[in-house]
């Protein structure tokens, strides 16, 4: 359920206040899976994904004055979350890099999060683990326009204007790039 | 129409789609201590960025405190003592006037002091010795 924070604010017994703490609180219980969600999804590591999360909150803390119920509250954190989340790929590419050129034997590689990893599934049993798996590695080899616009349509199951309210695009190139990676998904399944 | 206008080429297969999200979902979920202490960490980051703001905020008060206390005990405006007085206006005729009547309440100017035998024939004796005694004054 998306919530703006004027309709959190009314709730709570000051509605001057744009957000209270415990309102806060009330935001962090609602939305921290789903930005965990996307947060694991777009950078595949658990505890990248969980310091992110953290950071989301503290950063739409410190920014709700900021925040003036244009969009939802989902999309409001959302659109942090993948701005953090691109900040930290740039990052890690530009640390693989670094290391490269510094031929820094010792650095040991990241943890990654396998989403290919065989877990138990009743979902998993209506569709072949195999087939799965290619379309998970299919989203890994898309670029991170294209992996952002299709795990906030397939995983979150958000609108195109939504989507591009998060990526802050035109719903037009959301569309583009939307067609461009199931496009590219279904010729790597073969559906 | 082309395939991408139409929309047709935005979607996955139904089937594929739910089960890609609940497979993302089931990746995803964790135990309710992850979420709760996720929930702690987050209060204490905020905790703890709120404390660091608060020595900037005691900073900034104590210098606009600091600020206020010499701007109400400092002097309004220049000290007396520095300030120069406003020059008064100079009129020069006035400045004459005053000159020349100061020269006469003190008598007949030395310089003009020859000439007054003959500008002033029956002045008294005592001026014009004087006159002798000038010049005499003059040529020593």
């Amino acid at each position: 359920m998306s919530l703006s924070l004027p309709a959190l604010a009314a709730q709570s017994a000051d509605g001057s206040k744009a957000i209270t703490a415990a309102d806060f609180d009330d935001l962090v219980c609602r939305y921290q899976r789903k930005v965990y969600r996307v947060l694991l999804l777009m950078l595949k590591s658990p505890d990248d994904a969980d310091n992110l999360t953290q950071e989301c909150f503290l950063r739409a803390y410190t920014t709700r004055k900021t925040f003036r119920g244009e969009c939802t509250v989902q999309t409001w954190l959302l659109r942090i979350a993948v701005n953090l989340a691109r900040d930290h790929v740039r990052n890690r590419r530009a640390g693989f890099w670094r290391r490269l050129l510094r031929l820094d034997d010792e650095s040991t590689p990241e943890p990654t999060f396998d989403l290919t990893s065989p877990q138990p599934s009743a979902e998993r049993g209506m569709l072949a683990r195999e087939e799965l798996d290619r379309v998970w590695r299919a989203v890994d080899g898309l670029s991170e326009r294209q992996k952002e616009v299709f795990l906030l349509r397939f995983v979150e199951d958000l609108e195109l204007k939504e989507i591009a309210a998060v990526l802050q695009l035109s719903t037009g190139t959301v569309k583009a790039q939307l067609f461009r990676a199931v496009s590219r998904i279904r010729e790597q399944v073969g559906r | 129409m082309t395939e991408e206008g139409s929309g047709i080429g935005h979607e996955l297969p139904a089937d594929l789609a739910s089960a890609l999200r609940a497979d993302a979902s089931e990746r995803s979920e964790r135990d309710d201590i992850f979420w709760t202490g996720q929930r702690a960490r987050i209060r204490s980051r905020i905790r703890a960025r709120v404390q660091q703001r608060h020595p900037m905020r005691v900073a900034f008060a104590g210098a606009v405190i600091l600020f206020l206390a010499v701007l109400l005990t400092a002097p309004a405006g220049r000290s007396p003592q520095v300030m120069a007085p406003p020059a008064a206006e100079v009129d020069a005729d006035q400045e004459l006037l005053i000159a020349v009547e100061r020269a006469l309440a003190s008598g007949t100017p030395q310089s003009l002091a020859p000439l007054t035998p003959f500008a002033e024939p029956g002045s008294n004796l005592d001026e014009r010795q004087t006159i002798p005694h000038k010049e005499h004054g003059n040529e020593e």
